[in-house]
This record gives structure tokens, C-alpha cells and sequence, in this order.
């Protein structure tokens, strides 16, 4: 057994998720992720269950892991109660932790998945803030919905659900202080905020410097695709 | 489709839900989705206005609730640790702060998280230990574990709590479904990760097909109504990633067009499938040039189209993309006709 | 010379009293159908040498002259005393158990559909309906395309049966090719985990089924299946041998349902002390030496009540039985 497959035991999802493998095939024949992109979670358990450390750090390092839309229907049919869609939780977890996630493109978005729902949560105590499904990141959301954004406050209001309140329950309030205060001590004890800082290492380790990973950032609020941003020192990614 | 066999089915998956008539079934705490609150909110609005209207029940939140976090633990930005003392601090709070013993969640993708972190306490004491202490040590608060369901640890869905009470508010619709052809989709959280919380099961639920029955509706079965609606998580918040959620709706859409082309009801009740079921027929028109115009209407919004509340004020359906003015043409629901759409969707002018 | 009962008047508990009678004891077969032969009473052909069921079963009736049969008679608990035991009414020096098994109720595989799509069966329905010679969809056509599900209610953790039911994969191979020898146009697919035909001459028949007669092996676990607007069934399967996930029509979906305990097995359980394993089958004294004798002194197994066997299995398991229980009351 090597390093990485022992870090990887030690993740609770996936001691919960992966329960010996047998190729049956009925995971990979219902996931969304298998029809659309070449992701095999049968694959995965096989690699993960191969104990095999180079086989894990290339699965890791590559775009398969990231595909994984987490919606589960593999769990409720697995014949050996296995769980892929918590085993790829746990690799995921893996990556971030060594740093592996920045090798594949799909894995490099996890600085925006960190700049978004991580860091929301520590500044207002949600994943999402109504400014986040702006039309420009969302045009398929329609004209309408454009409106709605110009005129967020008033059409909330219109509809009953006011926002922004405060000391008050309702609609994307704004949580009190010491509630805050206490979210943000529950994510530094159980380790969330550590997990979002090796994100930002690993970005950082990978672009050559935390300028480069704010260009990063900057190339996808622009462009809405970190494929424009172009990794120093390589031709190609 | 044999009606006994899924008759069959229903009955072995029940749960027990207070109603709005059963002893303490009228106080109920609840928390918010930071997914409808960013992409609909209108869903939360009408959902508090039928459970406080029309079947008269109190519902309580506390400013101080947070989000449960689960879209960034789907989304790899926090751990299942940090989950766990989310959890148990929303829960603490709704008992020791509000007083209350009734908890829904608005979000599906909430019910799933909290659902397996109740199961995970109960199968696995030192992960209970570690919450408790943990949230001791942080917030200085008690440990408190729903039991909301039958009186064993659980939480149920905001959903579960309208088709709990789906009688009395069919008996109170002005309108029905009578003549019109509906099918349901479930949120995976709800129906896949547990199913035994799911109402009805996870294979045939009868959450939704029970609410459209119980309006008059007629139930209509697709091979592709379990596929996930491609939400995704990191997926759909990224346009980069967003071809998988266009491309599940467009192989759903697909299959319900070519099994019963009269089907153009869809009635969810997940805040993600609500939005992206029906924005992303937007994204198919422009790129494949196919136009389904099937509406979804998740439960919140139907149990207010059926007691006669405004379809753009009180149910927002003024943002969505399919128009909606078809399906309430159907169902015989008036709405102003003397304005064009573009006024009876924008309350402040034009622009 | 004793009393000897045996509770199960299928193949196994039927081969045990033909021995036992000849060797001159009183025997009382107690059997809850209103007919002897079990299962295999009610079967079209057999493998691997496809001969009539019927025939089997006649044969080891034919052994029974003398034998005390009584049909229509179900045993719910045997009460014992001193060295005896009494079965309804009756004293007997030693019980066999022969019980058998239940077909596993497929409406518990919710995803497959069976009791809720028109175009679901179970391999029992099939071959009721090759027996009669109208293979059929609902609405009278003859399908063109079968599929034959393995492992239905076997090697399922989810159904709470992790183990083999040892003779549905052979099963299958045998209910395609008479699909396909008596209508030749339908096409015949088996999606199966391993194909676990060990037996002698099953392989040979897995060999012909795909040389001679052209069935189909896919390997994949059915998933789920969808009926669709002509009431055919969409299966999703992955085939994992080319890694592809794929979806394939059917007009007929065959669930190869497995073997569990007998419904009657619970009460006699708890009657005698009888221990099960976490199978839910009857725990014999040892898997080896010793494996038609139960923890209870003069209390015998035989057949599919200590687990899944092919008919040969069983009738042989009824005769070792007949053995050791003739040489436990001598």
C-alpha cells in the first residue's frame, strides 16, 4: 500500500463509499458524467481499488475526477453498497491536499469553486449571493432575469422576499456579526479553512506566485473560461 | 404501467410527516437555500405564503441560521467535519433559539446533507462525540438532533411538508389539472442518496406524482425521468463546464417529447432542477435550434397557481424562460391579458 | 426399521424417501402443494442435456411405492420429545428437512420495473410460457428482441442477498437458445456479471448457446430499465468489457430471479432451534463432511433448504441424506 492510497483511507468518505469493486458495471451505466465526458466511475473504483500509488497520482492529476456531477444515482444501486460519487469526494479531497488538483484544467477550477462558495461562506454565511447568477455568467437565463438583476431589491420586494435585512430572519439577510463570527470558528476548527488554503498554495505552486493566481481569477471574471489564462512557461494548457 | 405495482411501491416507502392538523404539527422552524435565494427566490415566498395562508402554519427562522455549506462540500471547498458542526449549530439554534421541534429544509440539496449527517451520528458515536464537542468548543451551544420524522432522528424537505398536507390544499385549489399531462422530477438529494427518506421510494417517488394527482393531473412516465437534470455542482457554476447541464436537460427533454409530445408540464422539487430545467431549453434553442417549451413548476409554485395566487407577483413566474402564459391558458388561471408579456413581467417599466 | 418424515415433497426430499424406502423404513412424505415434485414438477426442460422435467420427477416417483404421501399438508412446527419428534399428528425417529425455496419476488428490484411495466417477467413466467409454446409480449406479438437479466435478487446487498444462486446463469444460457431455437427471429442478450456455469457439461451449453444458436453476452448488470412509448423496455447497461455505457431496447425484459429460503422455513426454525445462517438458509453441522445434518439431533437437511442447487444437486443432497439418516436411526 503506498502514501497516497494511505492518505486516501483515511478520508471518512471513503471508507463509506468503497466497499470492494466487481466491474459490475451498473454505476457507470446510469452516471450522467459517463454519457457526456470519457469518465468511468467503475474506472475509478478499479484504479482506487488497485492500491497502486502511480495509478491514483495520475487519476488525481488528471480532469477525470473533476467530470463527477454529484448527483449520486450510482449510490442507491450499487450491489456491493459502494458509493463512486463519495469515493471521487474523497480523491478530490486528495488532490487538493497534495497539490495534484493544479495539474489538469478541470482542477484548476477549484480556485474559483474556493473564490466562490468557500469564501462566501466566510464572508456572509451562504454558498451563493444573489449577485452570483449574474446574466453574464448565466446568459441562458434569459432577459427577463436580466431585469430582475437591475432591479434586484425592488422586484424582491415585489415578489415578498426582501433582501439584505438585518437582525432579522428573511431572504439573503445579512447574518449577524457574532453568528458570522461563529461560522468562521466552526470552519478554522474542523479544518475547512485549511482546505480552502491549500487550494490557493497549490494554484499558487502551479502558476509561479499568488500574482499569477489573481490573474487567474481575473482572466475567468473576465472571460468567463480559465482556458484564456495561459500557465508561464508552458505552450500548451 | 400497472397501477398496483406501483401502488406496491408507494406503500413500502412511507414517511411520516406532521401535518398542519396534527397535535404541534402547526410550529415549524425552517432554513433557507442559498439556491433559491440567488436563483429563485420567489419559491421560498410563495412556498412560507400557502404553509402560512392557507394551511395556517407558524413558521419560524433565526437571523442567525447559516447556509448548511453543502454545495461547497459538493464543491470540494469544505470539509464533512465542518458539515457536521454546521448542521448541529442550525439545529441547535432552531430548538434552543426558536423553540422548536418541527424542521424543514427549503433545499434538497440541504435535506440530503443533513439526512447523512444524522445517519452518521447515529451509526457512528465518535463522529456524534466530535460534533458535540466541537461545537461546544467553537459556539459554546448544545447539541440538539431532530426527530421530525415518526420521532426518529430526521429531517424532512419543505416538499415533504406541502404533500403532507397536499389534501387540504387540493380541496382549497380554485384550479386543478384536470386535462393536463404532468410528470415529476425529483431532486437526486432527495430521492437517490436516501431512499428510504424519499416519499414513495427513490424509483417511482410519490412526492410529486401524489401532488399532481391529488390536483387531477395525469401522471406521465419517460424512460429518462430519474436522469439527473445535470445541475452538477461545479458544472453548472462554471459556463466552462456548463455543456453537461445543457446536455442532460437536452436527453430529458428528448425523451419526454418522443414518449408523449402532449407532455409539457414538468413539476419539480429541487431548487437547482426548478432553474436549470428550464433555463437550459433556452441554451438548446440557441445551440441545437430545438424549442421544447415544457414549463417547470416546482411544488411551491404549483400549490400557489392552484390556490389562485398571482402566477408573477407571488409565484415569480415572470423570470423564467419557457413563458408561462400557455400552461396557465390551460389550466384556465387568469392573469391580465389586457398587458403584453413584457409589461406583465416588468412591474417597474421597460427597462 | 423407524418413521422417518420428511417435510418437502420436492426433488430432494422425493429422492431421500425413494432411498429410505427401499432400505424398508416407514416414511411420511408431508408436502404443501396438492402435488409432489416442488419446482421442478412445474418446469419446461431442464439443462444441460435439455430433457423434460416432467421426466424427472416421474422417475423419482416411481420409487415410492409404499411411501405415505401427504399433499395439501403444510408444517408450520415439529415439537420434540425424549428422542422423537411429532409432525401433525404423527411420531417420527427423525425429520428431513427438504423445504426448498422461493423464487425471489422481483418487485423488490424496483428499477427493473417487474409488476409495473407490461413487458417484465421472470424466468418462471418464461418458461411457463415456452412450456406452452407462446413466447409473447403483453399485447400478443411475438417480441423481437429478449433480454435475460442475471443475478436478480443474488449477489445484491441492497436486497440483503450477497450470495449465488448458482444456477441462473446456466438457466439463462438455456432459456436462449430455446428462445432462439424455437423463433429464430428474436434476438436473445444476457447481461450477466460471470458467467458461472460450472456443472458438467454447462460450459459445453454456454459454448453451443453462443455457437450454434447466436445469443448475445453483454457484461453488465442491468442498471435500470424504462418503458417506453410502445411499451418496450429501455435498458441501461454498461458494457464494461469495451468500457462503454450503452442503451439497448428490448421488447421482453427476463429477470433470472434467484433462490431464497422457503416462506415455512422461518417457523420450523424457531419450532426445533434451528440455526440459520446470514443467508437465511439453514446451517448445516459442516459445509463438507457433515452437510445434511443440522444442530438439532435427528433433524436432517437435504436440498435447496441449506442453499442454492442445481436439480441434480438436490436429488443427490436428498439421497446422502437418506444415508445418514438411515445410519442414524440403525
Amino acid at each position: 500500500m503506498g502514501e497516497l492510497y494511505a492518505e486516501l483511507s483515511k478520508e471518512i468518505e471513503f471508507s463509506h463509499g468503497m466497499h470492494a469493486c466487481m466491474d459490475c458495471g451498473t454505476c457507470t451505466a446510469l452516471c450522467a458524467a459517463s454519457e457526456f465526458y470519457d469518465y468511468s466511475p467503475r474506472e475509478v473504483m478499479d484504479i482506487v481499488q488497485s492500491q497502486d500509488d502511480d495509478k491514483i497520482r495520475e487519476l488525481i492529476s488528471s480532469n477525470k475526477i473533476w467530470y463527477c456531477g454529484q448527483c449520486l444515482s450510482c449510490k442507491p444501486r450499487c450491489p456491493r453498497g459502494n458509493n463512486p460519487g463519495a469515493v471521487i469526494l474523497a480523491l478530490r479531497r486528495l488532490s487538493i491536499k497534495t497539490g495534484y488538483f493544479a495539474e489538469s484544467e478541470k482542477g484548476r477550477q477549484q480556485l474559483l469553486a474556493k473564490r466562490k462558495f468557500g469564501d462566501n461562506m466566510l464572508n456572509r454565511g451562504y454558498t451563493l449571493l444573489p449577485t452570483d447568477p449574474a446574466p453574464v455568467r448565466f446568459p441562458e437565463l434569459g432577459e427577463d432575469w436580466e431585469y430582475y438583476h437591475k432591479h434586484m431589491k425592488e422586484m424582491r420586494q415585489w415578489w415578498g422576499v426582501p433582501m439584505d435585512l438585518e437582525n432579522s430572519p428573511g431572504s439573503a439577510r445579512i447574518i449577524p456579526k457574532k453568528d458570522m463570527q461563529e461560522l468562521r470558528a466552526i470552519y478554522k476548527a474542523t479544518g475547512a479553512v485549511d482546505l480552502m488554503d491549500k487550494i490557493e498554495e497549490g494554484m499558487a505552486k502551479k502558476l509561479g506566485g499568488k500574482e499569477e493566481v489573481d490573474e487567474f481569477w481575473k482572466v475567468w471574471q473576465d472571460t468567463s473560461d480559465t482556458k484564456n489564462y495561459k500557465i508561464k512557461g508552458c505552450e500548451k494548457k | 404501467m400497472k397501477g398496483e405495482g406501483k401502488a406496491r411501491v408507494w406503500e413500502r416507502h412511507q414517511k411520516a410527516v406532521p401535518t398542519a392538523d396534527d397535535p404541534g404539527g402547526k410550529e415549524w422552524g425552517f432554513v433557507r437555500s442559498c439556491f433559491l435565494q440567488a436563483a429563485s427566490p420567489y419559491t421560498e415566498g410563495i412556498g412560507c405564503k400557502v404553509m402560512e395562508n392557507d394551511l395556517g402554519m407558524d413558521l419560524h427562522e433565526a437571523a442567525g441560521h447559516t447556509s448548511c455549506g453543502a454545495i461547497a462540500f459538493h464543491g470540494d471547498t469544505t470539509t464533512l467535519q465542518a458539515n457536521m458542526v454546521v448542521a448541529a449549530r442550525n439545529f441547535s439554534i432552531a430548538h434552543y433559539d426558536l423553540g422548536i421541534d418541527n424542521f424543514f429544509a427549503y433545499c434538497v440539496t440541504s435535506f440530503g446533507n443533513y439526512t447523512e449527517i444524522i445517519e452518521l451520528w447515529e451509526h457512528e458515536p465518535e463522529l456524534r462525540e466530535y460534533t458535540e464537542r466541537t461545537l461546544e468548543e467553537t459556539t459554546g451551544r448544545k447539541f440538539w438532533m431532530p426527530k421530525v420524522s415518526g420521532g426518529r432522528p430526521s429531517v424532512v424537505h419543505a416538499s415533504d411538508v406541502i404533500y403532507a398536507n397536499i389534501k387540504k390544499i387540493a380541496k382549497k385549489a380554485k384550479y386543478s389539472l384536470d386535462g393536463i399531462k404532468a410528470t415529476d422530477h425529483l431532486g437526486c438529494h432527495y430521492a437517490k442518496i436516501f431512499p428510504d427518506e424519499s416519499i414513495g421510494g427513490g424509483e417511482f417517488p410519490q412526492l410529486l406524482a401524489g401532488m399532481i394527482e391529488a390536483y387531477g393531473g395525469e401522471i406521465v412516465d419517460y424512460p429518462e425521468r430519474r436522469h439527473c437534470c445535470g445541475m452538477g455542482f461545479r458544472q453548472c457554476a462554471f459556463p466552462e463546464n456548463r455543456g453537461y447541464t445543457a446536455a442532460c436537460v437536452y436527453k430529458k427533454m428528448k425523451s419526454l417529447k418522443k414518449t408523449d409530445p402532449d407532455c409539457k408540464l414538468i413539476i419539480t422539487n429541487c431548487p437547482g432542477c426548478g432553474v436549470f430545467l428550464d433555463a437550459e431549453q433556452g441554451t438548446i434553442a440557441q445551440v441545437m435550434g430545438e424549442k421544447f417549451d415544457v414549463h417547470i413548476v416546482d411544488y411551491a409554485q404549483l400549490a400557489g397557481l392552484m390556490l389562485g395566487y398571482d402566477p408573477f407577483k407571488d409565484c415569480g413566474f415572470n423570470v423564467k424562460v419557457v413563458p408561462i402564459e400557455p400552461l396557465l391558458d390551460k389550466i384556465g388561471i387568469e392573469y391580465d391579458k389586457s398587458k403584453t408579456p413584457e409589461e406583465r413581467r416588468r412591474p417597474f417599466g421597460p427597462e | 426399521m423407524a418413521n422417518v418424515t420428511i417435510i418437502g415433497g420436492g426433488v430432494a426430499g422425493m429422492a431421500a424417501a425413494g432411498v429410505l424406502n427401499k432400505r424398508g423404513h416407514d416414511v411420511t412424505i408431508m408436502e404443501k402443494e396438492m402435488q409432489l415434485g416442488g419446482h421442478v414438477g412445474k418446469w419446461y426442460k431442464v439443462f444441460p442435456d435439455i430433457v423434460d422435467a416432467s421426466e424427472i420427477v416421474d422417475e423419482l416417483k416411481a420409487d415410492l411405492n409404499g411411501v405415505e404421501v401427504k399433499t395439501g399438508t403444510a408444517v408450520e412446527s415439529v415439537t420434540k420429545s425424549g428422542g422423537k419428534f411429532r409432525v401433525k399428528g404423527k411420531d417420527a425417529d427423525a425429520v428431513l428437512i427438504s423445504t426448498g425455496f422461493e423464487p425471489f419476488d422481483a418487485t423488490l428490484k424496483e428499477e427493473y420495473g417487474y409488476g409495473i411495466y407490461d413487458n417484465v417477467i421472470n424466468s418462471l413466467e418464461l418458461d411457463e410460457m415456452l412450456k406452452k409454446g407462446e413466447l409473447k409480449t403483453k399485447d400478443g406479438k411475438t417480441p423481437k428482441s429478449v433480454g435475460l437479466v442475471h443475478c436478480v435478487g443474488s449477489r445484491d446487498e441492497k436486497v440483503d442477498n450477497n450470495y449465488c444462486s448458482r444456477v441462473c446463469c446456466t438457466n439463462a444460457i438455456k432459456s436462449g437458445i430455446e428462445i432462439r431455437e424455437h423463433y429464430p427471429g428474436t434476438n436473445v442478450f444476457c447481461f450477466y456479471m460471470d458467467v458461472r456455469a460450472y456443472g458438467r457439461g454447462y460450459e459445453e451449453l454456454y459454448r453451443k448457446s453462443q455457437e450454434e444458436f447466436g445469443v448475445s453476452f453483454i457484461r453488465s448488470r442491468l442498471s435500470e430499465s424504462n418503458e417506453q412509448a410502445d411499451k418496450s423496455l429501455l435498458l441501461r447497461v454498461e458494457d464494461s468489457l469495451a468500457g462503454k455505457p450503452m442503451k439497448i431496447s428490448v421488447d421482453l425484459l427476463v429477470l433470472m430471479v434467484g433462490m431464497c429460503p422457503s416462506v415455512h422455513a422461518g417457523s420450523l426454525k424457531d419450532s426445533l432451534g434451528l440455526e440459520t445462517g446470514d443467508d437465511k438458509f439453514f446451517t448445516t453441522k459442516n459445509k463438507h463432511s457433515k452437510n445434511n445434518e443440522s444442530n438439532v439431533k435427528g433433524v436432517f437437511y437435504a436440498g435447496t433448504a441449506t442453499g442454492p442447487k442445481s436439480i441434480v444437486e438436490a436429488i443427490t443432497d436428498g439421497r446422502a441424506a437418506a444415508a445418514e439418516i438411515h445410519s442414524y436411526i440403525g
